[in-house]
């Protein structure tokens, strides 16, 4: 196995961990941060917050809609065997005697 | 830059709330994450934030033409009162009391007219953000910004005849006018120059108004300065 795919093994391993619920809550608050920073260019518009509006505010709006998109994409390959709200993978990645299978199962 | 209105800025404040509002309905009722969540969550994460970023781009580049944007840096202070001074006949006073432009008088007379005048104008105005911040402008006093800040060229008289367009009857009638047209053209004589129309802001020209101290500076980046 090549160092390449071992690396791409290891960084599905920790998309698969995290929930998709999870990323979206973080695309929240850094939209919500990035959404202060633009109207308080608009209701404060001096040479810093206009430009770190332009600049800064853009670039955490385009990095929020990027963790949904990442969220959506995560939320695909999760499967439909996956309740839309429920924590964790999806059950084709846990291991075999998890505690949420047993639970499951039960 | 397009007369956008203040419409602009309330699209771009109307866009975030909505936006806000969305995503802080996601993060305290916690639904489901179904297809009209995920649908609602399209609008409030990609939709209204970019007519947000859009909206806001816009407004705040037309804020940027503004002329109190320009005087809220402390070392344009003389230069902000000299144009709003109502008693005032500097060149500079009586474009800005003009009803059609006058609010923003410092980009209209200052922007560059070239094909790519809009950009590079603003460009200029990013090395003023610098200077001031990071090139000491900051740390002046009134006194040291008035010896010290100069126009980065020489005003070009292209600026000038993008409204007087030195084409009318009252303009060619003018004796002067007639015998320096070449030179006018050529920016070897400026029209804001003691002796035509005088200064635009005498009073930074020393205390004749006439560039008694405008000796070169010592500071560097001063030279870039407007």
């Amino acid at each position: 196995m090549s160092l390449l795919d071992r690396l791409r093994g290891q960084a599905l391993k920790r998309l698969q961990r995290h929930s998709v619920i999870s990323l979206i809550r973080v695309a929240c608050y850094v939209a919500l941060v990035g959404l202060a920073v633009m109207a308080a260019s608009i209701l404060y518009p001096a040479p810093l917050p206009v430009i770190f509006a332009m600049s800064v505010g853009q670039v955490i709006g385009i990095v929020a809609f990027l963790c949904y998109l990442l969220s959506i994409l995560m939320d695909i390959v999760r499967g439909s065997d996956h309740a839309p709200d429920a924590p964790g993978p999806a059950r084709q990645y846990r291991e075999p005697n998890s505690k949420s299978d047993v639970s499951d199962s039960v | 830059m397009p007369h956008a209105g203040p419409w602009l800025g309330y699209l771009a404040l109307a866009s975030a709330l909505i936006a806000t509002a969305i995503l802080l309905h996601f993060l305290v009722r916690r639904p489901a994450l179904d297809l009209r969540t995920k649908l609602m969550l399209l609008l409030g994460l990609g939709v209204f934030p970019t007519i947000t970023a859009a909206t806001s781009t816009v407004a705040g580049m037309e804020a940027t033409t503004h002329r109190e944007f320009c005087g809220s840096c402390h070392t344009m202070d003389g230069h902000f009162e000299n144009a709003t001074d109502p008693n005032e006949q500097s060149l500079a006073a009586r474009h800005s009391r003009n009803p059609f432009f006058g609010d923003e008088s410092c980009y209209v007379c200052h922007a560059d007219y070239g094909m790519f005048g809009y950009a590079l104008t603003k460009m200029g105005g990013m090395k003023h953000v610098y200077y001031y911040y990071l090139g000491g402008y900051r740390g002046m006093s009134k006194e040291e910004s008035r010896r010290e800040v100069h126009i980065a060229k020489p005003y070009d008289n292209t600026n000038c005849r993008q409204c007087h367009t030195t084409t009318a009857h009252v303009w060619r009638s003018v004796p002067d006018h007639q015998a320096m047209q070449a030179q006018l053209a050529a920016n070897k004589v400026s029209c804001a120059s003691p002796g035509c129309h005088g200064y635009a802001h005498p009073f930074s020209k020393g205390p004749d108004g006439l560039g008694a101290h405008t000796a070169p500076s010592a500071n560097p980046a001063a030279e870039h300065a407007p």
